[in-house]
């Protein structure tokens, strides 16, 4: 964890997905209490609920500026939620291969090339010649945690075409029952789905061999794997359907039926009674092979667990990336990479593109990338003074100065409002003062603008640095600093004492910030002449959460240390305070800098 | 598997279907007419559809309280398992997850106590976990395809309509479809009738489907549920691994580092006592967890399990205290013995964990009878109602069935959900069931026909508690006490390998015989005895249907939904989205009154389904 980190609140949590069950109305208002369901809202003097950022469902809200988008036309955040995305196209991470979305419709979600990642510990394999001289047989080996493809006995002749070699030597085998590993356990005979869908195109089309183009039949109580079973039961269903919509043809009235495969009611199969005590057909209402549960297959898994012992079972981790989720080790199939894709996203309320992507593999430029760092001002917050503490082991019931600089991104300047509860919303609240809540920030006009305006007045230091001292007061009611397009408020804040054995969620504080900006914007600046002039007032309102450090335990020697921090700034500079000054500004500018990158 | 394919193959292969499979008209005069009709369905099911016909198989998406099964129709596997862990809960851009929410809520979708419920985090979580199924696994734009959603039996309306306006203000797939869950695990099985037993997460619950019908109403829906499932067996592993992870850790030491206790449960931090601290310690649920799923097994009563597998060492290693304890492998079959076939699990004691009470899963949607969830003063060794084991639950609901529907599930189990991947348990499920049928006949004693008028009369829902509770036949209390010859064994927790069939007293080292009659025989011999005292009445019927047990497998819930998906079957209870959210933003439930009433939709509601087609599953 580190500190301090700022997230942002997306107003679309304010909107639920529904409304609350059972009341009717606009539930499109404001409603901030949604969020705090976990704990009572805390409600402001004036009557407002605020936002909670302890709440657990905040943790859904809250995203760091870098992830969010802008919707200009809603004028409104958008996060990872409240957008709507659209593949623009798929491509093989691992060998950066562009699979075109027809494959993908066909073949399934991973790479078909050779590129496949470790069972055990999900990273990529490379194929690995054992012979002398780098010739067969090879491997896929796992360079991270040495896995290989020799563990499950898969040796391959060639280091290419690795997809159809892994599918041959995966095929169950003829009996269909499985093949005994060494532990005395059940290898599940994979099907070639499994591996990669590309390969379900040769088992179906194989079986698609047979003359009479269903599967062959099968012996009595015969055992299938589940693949095969899975086929089966495929064809069955199909056979049933057809015969189903091919009796709905014949009585119309009876459409019903198709809803289920179900037969009451119809004339030419006959009620359950009657087929309960006759053996059941295949193509009748039952499939014909169920497979009955074994009490052998029972003993054999007992046998193989203990016998594998904890290290040779699977986690659950690993179980859950395989399909045929096995339990043992030696059960683990290679995967083939899963694809990952482009993705175009708009905005879910006007269906707005926000992002647009290039659609090659190689390429990271967008066509379209509206983001809200370019709209939204940006909350950057240091210490004041960062030497008097750490991050990590704020010292209670001390006061502590922080440096809020909010940035503004755009061309004209804001008005900006920022507002917190007077106590953090969590468990135990710290208090919080906001010296300066309301204040200006200058426009993002050219930096050169300033650079060159700084440089005639005073030559020796550019930038902003160089401004008048005079303007720096820690006095509550006046800003702090201020320069080209930034401002930074001194905000104050002092962490309670907690309790032993306290949950480290409740040990971190978290500040609750609504920001509002507002500014006067040229109305559309495409117009031209006529629509010159004419401006108008937007604002942007959005709750941010900012995590300013961890609560330590008091100070064991002995009583509080005074740490005026406070004090001392009130009244004015400390010497402190005045030398750190100076390596604080660069450290925010610096902060300030990487963010707006 | 490959749509193309799939495409390819459904539309050659029901214009020449094989001999052996089809029972019509011949293959010549039926292709055309199929190939037509084909087209109608497709337009009158699949509204979306277009015309070219390229038939898009809809996603099934399985929404559990663990895991959420994600993939496309057709295909053989869902394309992704996630988790609902703690990695879900964490907040964008965080490494780590400081809220230990597997202390205060569990990581699970939703949690057992539907009152308590913050429904919108569960609407959060998901959204979260379909997107990332959207984005990493399915990739797809998720407004182009369907959904089909499997419902289990009783799921409460209001988290079914929270689910699904979070996928349709989220994902915006052009409808969704409701499926129930039994029903998809018959299907997956090949069958059309089945005793589904889900051995869920909260609850097992216990579906039989008739015909492809589920039967819920008339109480079934309440006798089929029971505790007994998997978060009753990780509180028996907990219980089993505490005394030695306590050793392990030093039983005299101050509870350990923060390391230690931080994720593991709650310690009480007033006290300066150092044997209550020490009697607060407890291993890692996650590690317990682990261990569980990958070395818990089942002892199965007919096939003896080789001694050198009984004695064999197993050192289960529990990473977030960096120590391990070393067990017999027999002790590893203990948690689900006692979790699914102890009588009652009430006596848990000091090693539960976990702090909440238990209330079974939206106990207040069934009937509006809050008793339900409150423990009750049931005199000792008699189970709550819903703390009956495995197999005297599959009796209790197969005895309120109807004879038809008994004979035909009798040998149709189905196992599903989490808990049925122990091995060995379903085939011990099985074994005592067979015992329990055997010994008891399907035989109603007086009293229990006179509690069952009672509530065929009464329509209330409210009455099923009571009846569970009271009206149990004093021939089945005869033979529960026979089973459960137990009480002086409690002691010493670790001796009751099978405490359920004492009068065998079976040791791990036993050759049992291999034939399960043998067994049956013995019990059967003893316990007619004891009824003996009471007229052992038997219906003639009982005795025509006196069946053997099986339990057929199945593929699952979410590959019955693929299959059914695959042939564009989607049921009648299909969602669309303006009309579902005009629904909901007037204050209604969206869910279409069809779905809650007709047997094919999810019966949400129990008061709704007592009547029509219900009747055929209820004597
Ligand atoms: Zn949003
Ligand atoms: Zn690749
Ligand atoms: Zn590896
Ligand atoms: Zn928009």
């Amino acid at each position: 964890m580190s500190f301090p980190t700022i997230h942002i609140s997306c107003p679309c949590s304010d909107t639920p997905s529904i409304a609350r069950h059972g009341s009717s109305g606009s539930h499109l208002a404001k409603d901030h209490s949604d969020l705090n369901a976990d704990d009572p809202a805390e409600v402001d003097d004036d009557g407002q609920s605020n936002f909670n950022p302890y709440s657990r469902r905040a943790n859904f809200s809250l995203y760091p500026l870098n992830r969010l988008l802008f919707c200009e036309d809603c004028n409104q955040i958008r996060c990872p939620r409240c957008i709507l995305d659209e593949i623009v196209s798929y491509f093989c991470p691992n060998c950066l291969f562009e699979v075109p979305n027809t494959t993908v419709k066909s073949e399934g979600n991973r790479c078909t090339r050779n590129c496949y990642s470790c069972p055990v510990c999900l990273a990529v394999l490379s194929v690995t010649a054992l012979g002398d001289e780098g010739t067969a047989p090879y491997i896929l080996l796992c360079n991270h945690c040495l896995w290989s493809s020799s563990d499950i006995g898969i040796e391959l002749d060639k280091p290419t075409s690795i997809t159809a070699q892994l599918a041959e030597k995966l095929k169950p085998s003829a009996s269909s029952t499985g093949v005994s590993t060494p532990t005395g356990g059940k290898i599940y005979t994979v099907p070639d789905t499994l591996i990669t869908p590309a390969i379900s195109g040769l088992a179906t089309s194989s079986s698609s061999y047979y003359p009479s183009r269903t599967l062959p039949p099968l012996p009595e109580g015969a055992e299938l794997s589940p693949g095969e079973f899975f086929t089966r039961l495929q064809e069955f269903y199909k056979l049933l359907k057809s015969e189903a919509s091919d009796n709905e043809d014949r009585h119309p009235n009876s459409s019903r039926l198709m809803d289920m495969l179900s037969t009451t009611g119809t004339s030419h199969l006959r009620p359950y009674n009657q087929r309960m005590s006759e053996k059941p057909k295949p193509g009748w209402a039952e499939y014909g092979h169920n497979q009955s549960v074994n009490p052998d297959d029972d003993l054999n898994a007992i046998t193989a667990i203990s016998s594998s012992g904890f290290s040779g079972t699977t986690s659950l981790r690993q179980r859950l990336t395989q399909p045929h989720c096995p339990s043992l080790l030696s059960e683990l199939v290679p995967l083939a990479a899963l694809l990952r894709t482009k993705r175009s996203k708009r905005c879910r309320t006007c269906r707005h593109i926000l992002y647009k992507p290039e659609s090659k593999v190689g390429s990271i430029r967008c066509r379209i990338r509206l983001v809200a760092m370019n709209y939204i001002p940006t909350l950057n917050i240091t210490r004041f003074d960062p030497s008097a503490f750490n991050y990590h082991n704020l010292i209670p019931l001390a006061t502590h100065q922080f440096l809020l600089t909010v940035t503004n991104p755009l061309y004209d300047p804001i008005s900006v409002h920022l507002a917190t509860p007077r106590h953090t919303p969590g468990k135990y609240p710290s208090n919080i003062t906001i010296y300066c809540p309301e204040f200006e920030v200058g426009a993002n006009t050219d930096v050169w603008d300033e650079a060159l305006a700084s440089a005639s007045g005073n030559p020796s230091s550019g930038g902003h640095r160089a401004k008048p001292r005079d303007k720096k007061s820690a006095v509550p009611g006046q800003i702090w600093d201020r320069g080209r397009n930034w401002t930074s408020v001194i905000i104050e804040i002092v962490p309670p004492a907690l309790p032993e054995g306290v949950d480290d969620k409740d040990k971190i504080v978290k500040v609750p910030v609504f920001v509002r900006s507002e500014f006067d914007t040229e109305v559309d600046r495409d117009v031209g002449e006529i629509g010159k002039g004419v401006k108008e007032r937007r604002e942007y309102a959005f709750w941010s959460s900012i995590d300013v450090g961890r609560i330590g335990k008091k100070d064991q020697d002995g009583p509080q240390r005074p740490q005026s921090l406070g004090g001392a700034s009130v009244g004015g500079l400390g010497e402190r305070e005045r030398r750190s000054e100076g390596r604080d500004r660069r450290e925010s500018e610096r902060m300030k800098r990487s963010s707006v990158r | 598997m490959s749509t193309t394919d799939t495409r390819d193959r459904s539309s050659l292969n029901p214009s020449t279907p094989t001999p052996t499979t089809y029972h019509g008209a011949p293959p010549s005069i039926r292709a055309p007419s199929l190939s037509s009709s084909a087209n109608a369905t497709s337009l009158r099911y699949t509204s979306g559809l277009s015309s070219h016909g390229i038939a898009e198989d809809p996603l099934v998406l399985e929404i559990g309280t663990k895991f959420l099964r994600a993939g496309l129709a057709n295909q053989e596997h869902p394309r992704c398992v996630l988790a609902w862990d703690k990695r879900m809960f964490k907040r964008c851009g965080d490494r780590a997850l400081l809220d230990d929410i597997v202390k205060r809520r569990g990581t699970e979708l939703w949690t057992a106590d539907m009152r308590g419920l913050d429904i919108g985090l569960v609407e959060d979580l998901l959204e979260r976990g379909v997107r990332e199924a959207y984005h990493k696994y399915l990739l797809i734009d998720s407004k182009t395809k369907k959904l089909i959603i499997p419902v289990p039996p009783l799921f409460p309306t209001k988290l079914l309509t929270s689910i699904i306006a979070t996928l349709f203000s989220h994902f915006q797939p052009p409808s969704i479809a409701l499926l129930p869950s039994p029903v998809l695990a018959t299907v997956a099985a090949g069958l059309r009738c089945a005793l589904v037993v889900d051995i869920g997460w909260y609850e097992t619950v216990v579906t039989p489907v008739y015909d492809l019908r589920p039967i819920e109403g008339r109480g079934i829906g309440v006798y089929g549920r029971s505790k007994r499932a998997v978060q009753c067996l990780r509180k028996q592993w907990v219980r089993l691994l505490t005394p030695h992870y306590r050793r392990a850790m030093g039983v005299n030491t101050a509870p350990s580092s923060s390391s230690t206790s931080r994720d593991t449960l709650p310690i009480d931090p007033d006290s300066d006592d150092e044997s209550e601290k020490v009697s607060k310690i407890f291993p890692n649920l996650n590690d317990v967890s682990e261990a569980m799923e990958r070395l818990g097994w089942c002892r199965p009563l007919s096939t003896p399990l080789p001694a050198e597998h009984t004695y064999r060492l197993t050192k289960i290693p529990l990473p977030s205290s960096g120590t391990s304890i070393t067990l017999p492998f027999s002790d590893l079959a203990l948690p689900a013995e006692r979790a699914f076939f102890a009588p009652t699990t009430e006596d848990v004691g000091p090693g539960d964990p976990v702090q909440r009470p238990f209330s079974p899963l939206f106990s207040h949607d069934s009937g509006g009878a809050p008793t339900n969830t409150i423990p009750t003063s049931a005199p000792e060794g008699y189970p709550d109602d819903d703390d009956f084991p495995l197999p005297r639950l599959l009796y209790n609901v197969l005895m309120r069935c109807t004879v038809e529907v008994r004979a035909a599930c009798l040998k149709r189990i189905v196992f599903i959900g989490g808990g049925s991947r122990i091995p060995g348990l379903q085939t011990r499920t099985l074994e005592e069931l067979q015992v329990l049928v055997d010994t008891l006949k399907w035989d109603v004693s007086p009293e229990a026909r006179l509690e069952k008028t009672k509530t065929v009369v009464s329509e209330s829902g409210a009455i099923h508690s009571e009846i569970e509770r009271e009206g149990f036949p004093q021939t089945r209390d005869e033979g529960e006490s026979q089973f459960s010859a137990h009480e002086s064994e409690e002691e010493q927790p670790y001796d009751w390998h099978i405490h359920g069939i004492s009068p065998l007293s079976i040791s791990p080292r036993s050759t049992f015989p291999r034939s399960a009659s043998l067994n049956h025989r013995g019990l059967h011999s003893s316990s007619d005895k004891n009824n003996g005292t009471q007229p052992a009445r038997e219906s003639k019927k009982s005795k025509e249907i006196y069946g053997e047990a099986k339990a057929v497998k199945s593929l699952g819930v979410w590959v019955g939904g693929s299959l059914l998906g695959g042939q564009r079957i989607q049921g009648n209870a299909v969602i669309e989205r303006e009309k579902f959210l005009k629904e909901v933003a007037a204050g209604g439930t969206g869910i279409p009154s069809h779905a809650l009433q007709n047997d094919i939709g999810p019966s949400l509601n129990q008061k709704k389904t007592g009547d029509g087609a219900h009747k055929i599953g209820i004597r």
